[in-house]
């Protein structure tokens, strides 16, 4: 269900009308959403969803009890909030208790609905998903695939009179092309908040393309690379990366971005100088929610800058505690480019892997953030600053501090969904690196 | 689900009583029969019981039917989560959360359509089962492959999750205290750090289709884990250890039956001892490896390459595809003649035990893995056909009322020696090996070939005898490889039951719980990497 900032408003209002505790906030969200799986270049799964959900918080001096609920009827929103309160009440006082945030102002103008996405119909997404089945089985190309549709708001209230509301959408289409022996294999993956923007009939051009290309993979020995890893590999990247920039960790020695001894590594350069790594919910790429789960304002804030980390996030509680700034958690992530194409990445390539996108990416020491994770859908070699043929998979062990240390030239920056990022707003560009450790061959393809 | 406790804690609702009643009229307006009972329907959402639930499935199911369908079903379904978490002496959040809501499947000309809402009533019921029929209509275009569903019977019947104590009975307070023990336990004991929790889940889902059948199930689920963290700030070093009680399908009785005190203290122990051990040697090895780092190994070498949607096609843009094709069945020497692995949705505990899948089909146990050969696949109505099977083995799962049910994994496990050999006897027989404990990290290829697991503990193992631990060890494989070296497993009395509650699949993303039996086994020069030097 997608309500106006004053039906939001007057629902936030009454839930916190039957509030009895010392203070008291609700998360109001709902969406109408809409998607179709395909496979075997025919449709499989399908469905349309109409949700709401409040998420009431209620706090007795340190103590704070958390209920969610799907139902807003009168009685069900009075039962939530007593339940809160109730677990508000069990609770043991927690020290780190912090009161729901002051009345809020200036919330930054961020546009993140757009009507035609909002508005459009399981015809249109039917008609739209027809082209990339039929132009595969003209191929004689096996087609899976992906398209989902949403608009929602996600609204904030505290008895502190703060209000904050934001509406947006989103389109997203992906699609894997193989080939019918089995050997080729192809992703295209894009989300944007403006249907607009998502142009299926290039995308799966452009995927089709790739997936032929992909066919009959050689044996590639396993080693270190000159590579270039396209955005979507970059985009994992840069997402696992964001998890460890947690000051408070880091603080307790238990991060990578801890300093042996004591404290931590803002202001130190920890990766190549062309790196410039920042949030900005005003981004046109990946415009995002312009407060954070407490409803606190967020704006631009940069991570790192000419490689030298500026700032790590950090809650409201550590920032008091440990005397330093409170930094809220960002509502995008984005990494800026160049003004090349990843075509000028492989051309100006004497010899070197090109990865397309990784899959099950998973930590194997958080002290160094080393991950591990393979390729997927296509993995090629580069020579003389061309593609020669398609390669075998690898798996890979390697650190986002290593990648992003090892920049020898990128792309401009794109709005990307990774193998494993989900929904988050990202935007990333290509990067060609002087070195990735592959570290053995998989046999997928 | 008793009906006074629904009642308690249901928030089933109208959302006319708030918006006024736009869009409850918007609702009636598509609404092509009698109305008459509307008033009742609107304001009696609350005092729901078996009979309403009825009648809003019936209302489903014959508007489905007017509209072409000739197969439809509805499930309606509150799933309630509840959970602690705590750091050190502090309670971090207590929270508790009802998701209602339903879903109305239709077939129409071979072709699904699905719809789903958070509001459950009589003319959204109606509202929505019309909507799935507009979407299965759009799509017919797209149905290269008509859907044909394998027959099964109609049931009128109920399943619940043998439940000694309900966890939603026992008092908040109880729950922080016990964990707070032993939190104040790993402290005692030297933990820099602890992060614990404990997680509640309550499943209830009432199904019924065009076939006459009506089927209540009432699921529960819990776990609680503890992870210790000991740093050494004078070197920058930290290492954890968490608790190897896995998630299962029971009631409070959990906190009863299992050691959750010696788990931590252990923890604490290995978390120290983490801090110093020296590095592993990376090279082949011989490794044995622990149920509790096993089973998750079983959960992705066997249970995701023997689901057949994955292994035809369906998952290839996302999950992947496998490399057990059908052509393999019955073929594939997948692992040694000592490996027999078994299908079970009916195991005690198990994560995948229901009594029923959401397609209605009963559920059963049968063969995955023979005396080493490749024998069957996991499979829905849907799917069976495509590998000439006439029944399902009732695989096929949504994990929310929003969601379109899937092939999801039933509890896959190893099934242990009838020859009596336990870790000891097998450490014995090992000259020069890694032991491996408790499971950490993992990843695997999309058609499951090439893995990497890390463990929480890894010791040597020279001339018979458990040695010094090391550390920063990965072990890396090819499945079928990997399966076909294994020379020795050990018997019943080492069985430890592991799962994972976020099995993920599916777009939209679902997540299922899974429960997988294994024993400590023995593998011949597997690959083993030193994690330290990797980079």
């Amino acid at each position: 269900m997608l309500l106006s900032e004053d039906e939001a408003k007057n629902l936030t209002e009454k839930i916190l009308s039957f509030s009895k505790a010392d203070s008291a906030s609700v998360i109001l969200s709902g969406s109408n959403s809409g998607n179709l799986r395909f496979a075997l270049n025919s449709v499989s799964t399908c469905g349309a969803v109409d949700s709401i959900s409040a998420s009431i918080r209620s706090n007795f001096g340190k103590k704070s009890g958390y209920m969610n609920i799907t139902s807003i009827d009168d009685e069900s929103i009075e039962t939530g909030v007593r339940k809160s309160e109730e677990i508000a009440k069990l609770s043991p006082d927690n020290e780190e208790f912090m009161p729901p945030p002051e009345k809020q102002n200036g919330y930054i103008e961020v546009q993140e609905y757009f009507e035609d996405t909002g508005s459009l119909t399981p015809q249109y997404i039917s008609d739209r998903v027809s082209y990339t089945i039929n132009k595969a089985i003209d191929k004689d190309l096996t087609s899976a695939g992906y398209f989902e549709s949403e608009s929602g708001f996600y609204s904030i209230a505290n008895t502190n009179n703060l209000s904050a509301y934001t509406k947006s959408s989103s389109a997203r289409f992906s699609s894997t092309i193989r080939t019918k022996e089995g050997s080729g294999s192809s992703k295209i993956d894009r989300s944007y908040a403006d249907i607009n923007l998502l142009d299926i009939k290039k995308l799966s051009d452009r995927v089709i393309e790739r997936a032929i290309l992909s066919k009959n993979p050689q044996k590639q020995e396993a080693g270190k690379y000159v590579t270039i890893l396209d955005n979507a590999a970059v985009c994992d990247m840069i997402y696992n990366l964001s998890w460890y920039l947690n000051r408070r960790s880091a603080d307790e020695g238990r991060s990578f971005f801890s300093v042996k001894g004591k404290g931590n590594k803002i202001g130190e350069k920890i990766v190549s100088d062309k790196v410039n790594f920042y949030s900005d919910p005003q981004s046109k790429e990946a415009p995002s929610s312009p407060f954070n789960s407490e409803g606190i304002p967020l704006r631009k804030q940069n991570w790192i800058t000419n490689g030298v980390l500026d700032n790590l996030y950090c809650d409201r509680y550590w920032a008091k505690k440990s005397n330093s700034e409170f930094i809220p958690f960002p509502s995008n992530t984005i990494m800026q480019g160049s003004d090349k194409t990843v075509e000028d990445l492989i051309a100006s390539t004497e010899k070197g892997i090109f990865v397309t996108r990784f899959w099950y990416i998973r930590s194997v020491d958080p002290s160094q953030i080393l991950l591990t994770g393979l390729t997927r859908d296509g993995v090629f070699l580069i020579e003389n600053g061309k593609i020669k043929h398609a390669v075998n998979n690898f798996r890979f062990n390697e650190s986002p501090v290593n990648v992003l240390s090892n920049i020898v030239d990128m792309s401009v920056s794109e709005k990307t969904v990774g193998s494993e990022t989900g929904d988050a707003k990202i935007v990333v560009p290509a990067l060609k690196l002087s070195e990735f450790n592959f570290s053995t061959i998989s046999d997928a393809t | 689900m008793q009906r006074r406790e629904f009642l308690k804690t249901t928030t089933l609702g109208c959302c006319g009583t708030v918006f006024g009643s736009g869009i409850l009229e918007k609702a009636l307006g598509n609404n092509s029969f009698d109305n008459n009972s509307n008033e009742e329907a609107l304001n009696n959402f609350l005092r729901f019981d078996e009979r309403d639930f009825r009648r809003l499935a019936d209302t489903a199911i014959f508007t489905a039917k007017n509209n072409g369908a000739s197969y439809a079903d509805i499930r309606i379904c509150k799933n309630r989560n509840q959970m602690v978490s705590t750091s050190e002496d502090r309670v971090d959040s207590i929270s508790d959360s009802d998701d209602i809501g339903f879903g109305v499947r239709v077939l129409i000309n071979g072709t699904w359509g699905f719809a789903s809402s958070a509001f459950v009533n009589e003319p959204e019921v109606v509202k929505v089962t019309l909507l799935a029929c507009e979407i299965s209509k759009a799509n017919y275009i797209l149905q290269k492959i008509p859907v044909e569903l394998s027959v099964t019977q109609s049931y009128t019947d109920t399943y619940n999750t043998p439940v000694e104590i309900n966890p939603f009975e026992i008092s908040i307070t109880d729950k922080i205290n016990l964990q707070l023990k032993y939190n104040k336990l790993a402290l005692s004991l030297g933990a820099d750090y602890i992060n614990s929790f404990m997680w509640f889940i309550n499943e209830w889902k009432f199904f019924a289709s065009s076939e006459g059948s009506y089927i209540t199930q009432d699921l529960h689920r819990i776990w609680a884990e503890t992870e210790v963290t000991a740093v050494d700030k004078k070197e920058g070093k930290f290492k954890s250890r968490t608790t190897d009680v896995a998630p299962l399908s029971m009631g409070y009785e959990y906190f009863k039956l299992f050691p959750f005190e010696k788990e931590i203290e252990n923890s604490v122990e290995i978390a120290k001892m983490k801090l110093k051990a020296p590095e592993t040697e990376p090279g082949k090895k011989d490794i044995i490896i622990h149920g509790n780092n096993l089973f998750l190994t079983i959960h992705e070498s066997c249970g995701h390459p023997t689901e057949l949607d994955r292994a035809l096609g369906y998952e290839a843009n996302y999950a992947g595809t496998s490399f057990m094709t059908p052509d393999k069945l019955g073929k594939l020497k997948y692992g040694s003649d000592i490996i027999n692995l078994k299908a079970d949705r009916t195991q005690k505990y198990g994560l995948a035990t229901r009594g029923y899948d959401d397609d209605g089909v009963k559920t059963v146990e049968w063969p995955i893995i023979e005396n080493g050969i490749f024998v069957n696949y996991q499979t829905t109505r849907e799917q069976a056909k495509f590998v000439d099977q006439k029944d399902s083995y009732a695989c096929a799962f949504a994990d929310s009322w929003s969601h379109f049910p899937i092939q999801r994994m039933p509890n896959v496990s190893l099934i242990p020696s009838e020859e009596k050999r336990s870790l000891d006897d097998l450490i014995s027989d090992t000259e020069d090996a890694i032991l491996i404990v408790g499971r950490s990290s993992w990843s695997i290829d999309m058609q499951r070939y090439n893995f990497q697991f890390t463990g929480q503990e890894f010791w040597e193992i020279k001339n018979g005898k458990k040695r010094g631990m090391i550390d920063n060890a990965a072990y890396q494989g090819n499945t079928v490889d990997f399966w076909n070296s294994c020379d020795a497993i050990c018997d019943a009395s080492e069985y430890y039951l592991g799962g994972s509650l976020f099995c993920g699949k599916g777009e939209p993303s679902q997540i299922s719980p899974v429960s997988h039996g294994a024993v400590p086994a023995r593998f011949r020069q597997i690959n083993i990497l030193n994690t330290k030097s990797q980079s």
